[in-house]
């Protein structure tokens, strides 16, 4: 007996609102169609109608997950066209910030794996460590959500010695709960059954269908900006890029716990070896003659892409944003058939989706 | 006064009363000790309570697909049976409704809430019902087997002692037998069937990591997801009961003995026991495992317990 099981736009088990359309037989997925759009706030139109800092506060509110990612491509792109020279200790701060963003970020998205599987405990546990993260955000910004860490030309808050050592010591105390976590997550025999084999998105297809970010990374394909095309100053790090064969739920997961470790050990090099110095051009509002960017940064759930075009103007004639989801979204459907209505949630919650990002 | 003293028990002491009461209060404790697991503080112990009568007036909402006597009339079926297991279940002696063969009686009534739930589900007429009920009928399949060969080795081995070698399905003499040779989970041949009906209780209840039809992650609470109002209230008031009534029977299955005498205290060192019972099979399991898919919730079932459970009944026919 076939049923046609829609899941969204308003599911349990989704945070933001997708459509996705499940054809099954029994239990078994056969087909599966995926409907994106119900959160479209026509940024980027926005956009063309406000100053380069202003731009900065609306682009911060694309995402509230990478709410650093986004106004860091976009003052890159500013940057690069109106050939400003950051400061050293701007950019490092911004680094900073990007990679406790990609902490959060994936421990947020571990806890969530976790509950879909049924996994409260761990859910739990993640979400402790998330937390302690959360407080050294603030710690530096003073903000939980939107940092307003970036201005054009460099970072809006300092990070002095007192501050630096505090974020040290609580990087430190991360460590025991990040490792019990991933010792529950590694060992577990039901987390095991309900990931491993689940949606998997093979080498070939993943290159094909052109997805990125932690999602490709999975699936054995390695790309990552921050090594492939180093911008601002992560050439200067020293860090891997965590790539597993495996492809399943299980391996996504395991990759970002592994992304987590790398990202941890850039940001302790950032901040014991923060150059001093400046840490912005001054406050004020650029000149940006006429011209064209593309600036790629990235994000937690892969690479964030901005063109911005200016005309020489006070306002941006056009900005356009890539965003990670709408690379990953399309191997949904894929990686749902032949899985089961247990695993749907899982498995479109699987490519870290953010639709606020996705619709814009 | 025979006939006042029955409505006494059916309405106070086993029956009504206790187990709204008791069944709520334990999926209080059940919740407030699964937070203090997970590092929360959890809800107040009476948080059933309050949504249960939160609940219970609220707006009831018959989806216009369904069909509306079915629907409404399946949760309160449920009840009535659960209640009614409960007063065959005897409380150490003490036992107001003891017959010759009330085990299978309470083995009957005890499928009852679960098929009540696929009635209820599937005159809702929603997909999600539809997949849900197709889960707590495996989920059936899957508990009834290891339920039964467990309580088979229970009956044959008390009635090797009480019945001139045939089985017995008299819950009293069950608990005669205990109280004079002690609980049965000390008897070695009863271990396996023990540690089967352990396991059962889990799915039984419906709780993880067996919580399969009614995963609200996967498929919104299956076939409760067009409930609403007070037969919603009822339909987790059963859920509430389900657990009583299921611990309530493993303790008089295999730790009762002769008890005190008296009824009040008999009762109390009864819930405490349950309340045991309930943290090693529901709480811990709820917080250590994750949910399991339905194939893998049927060869899980199909494998441990059920082979624990023919063990024991093996070893009961070795006169162990």
């Amino acid at each position: 007996m076939g049923y046609t099981i829609p899941i969204g736009p308003y599911h349990p088990s989704l945070e933001e609102p997708i459509h996705a359309k499940l054809y099954t037989e029994g239990e078994v997925i056969k087909d599966a169609e995926v409907f994106i759009g119900y959160n479209h706030r026509g940024i980027e139109k926005l956009a063309t109608e406000r100053n380069f800092i202003q731009t900065l506060t609306l682009v911060e509110r694309v995402c509230g997950i990478c709410s650093h990612s986004h106004p860091f491509a976009y003052a890159m792109a500013i940057e690069n066209i109106a050939q400003m020279e950051v400061p050293k200790r701007g950019q490092y701060i911004r680094v900073i910030m990007a990679e406790l963003e990609r902490l959060h970020s994936h421990y947020l998205w571990i806890g969530l794996a976790c509950h879909l599987i049924g996994y409260d405990s761990l859910f739990m546990y993640v979400w402790d460590a998330r937390e302690r993260i959360m407080d050294i955000l603030e710690e530096i910004s003073g903000n939980r959500v939107n940092y307003g860490m970036v201005i054009i030309g460099g970072s809006r808050r300092d990070i002095d010695d007192e501050k630096r050592k505090k974020i040290l010591n609580m990087l430190d105390d991360l460590i025991e709960p990040h490792n019990r976590m991933k010792d529950i997550f590694l060992n577990d025999k039901t987390a095991a059954l309900r990931t491993k084999g689940v949606g998997v998105l093979p080498k070939d297809v993943a290159e094909r269908m052109g997805t990125i970010g932690p999602h490709a990374r999975a699936s054995g394909v390695n790309v990552d900006v921050r090594k492939d095309a180093p911008y601002s100053c992560y050439d200067e790090f020293d860090f891997n890029v965590p790539v597993l064969n495996e492809g399943d739920v299980w391996a996504r997961v395991v990759v970002r716990v592994l992304e987590i470790e790398e990202s941890i050990k850039i940001i302790k090099q950032a901040l014991e070896n923060l150059p001093e110095g400046p840490i912005n051009l001054g406050n004020k509002l650029p000149k940006v003659p006429a011209g064209e960017f593309t600036a790629r940064h990235e994000a937690p759930r892969g690479q964030v892409v901005y063109y911005v075009v200016t005309d020489g103007g006070q306002t941006n004639y056009r900005i356009s944003i890539h965003v990670p989801t709408f690379k990953t979204a399309p191997t949904v459907p894929y990686m749902l058939k032949n899985n089961t209505i247990a695993d749907a949630g899982l498995i479109i919650a699987s490519i870290d989706p953010c639709f606020s990002c996705l619709d814009r | 006064m025979e006939l006042l003293k029955t409505i006494l028990y059916i309405l106070l002491y086993p029956g009504l009363i206790y187990c709204v009461i008791g069944g709520l209060i334990l999926s209080g404790i059940d919740r407030k000790l699964l937070a203090r697991m997970q590092k929360r503080i959890g809800p107040p112990i009476l948080q059933p309570f309050y949504d249960f009568f939160k609940l219970l007036g609220k707006e009831t909402i018959v989806p216009r697909n369904a069909a509306k006597k079915a629907f409404l009339a399946a949760p309160v079926i449920g009840l009535i049976s659960l209640i009614t297991v409960s007063l065959f279940i005897p409380v150490f002696k003490f036992s107001p409704f003891s017959t010759y063969a009330d085990l299978i009686v309470v083995i009957y009534l005890l499928t009852i809430p679960a098929v009540a739930l696929i009635v209820g589900g599937s005159a809702s007429g929603s997909p999600y019902a539809g997949v849900g009920i197709s889960r707590e009928m495996v989920a059936i399949i899957s508990y009834e087997l290891p339920m039964v060969v467990s309580l088979l080795a229970i009956a044959k081995k008390v009635g090797l002692a009480l019945n001139n070698g045939v089985m017995t399905f008299s819950l009293a003499q069950i608990v005669e037998y205990q109280a004079q040779n002690g609980p049965l989970f000390t008897k070695i041949s009863i271990i396996p069937a023990f540690i089967a009906m352990l396991l059962v209780i889990p799915c039984k209840v419906g709780s993880l990591p067996f919580d399969i039809a009614e995963a609200e992650i996967e498929i919104c609470e299956g076939p409760l997801v067009e409930y609403s109002g007070a037969p919603l209230a009822i339909f987790k008031l059963n859920h509430a009961i389900k657990m009583l009534v299921m611990t309530s029977l493993f303790v008089t299955l295999f730790l009762s003995g002769a008890g005190t005498g008296i009824l009040v205290v008999d009762a109390l060192i009864q819930f405490i026991l349950i309340i045991i019972v309930m943290f090693f099979s529901i709480t811990l399991l709820k917080a250590i495992t994750a949910r399991l898919r339905v194939e893998q919730t049927l060869k899980f079932y199909w494998t441990y317990p059920t082979a624990l459970a023919f063990l024991s009944l093996i070893l009961v026919y070795f006169g162990l």
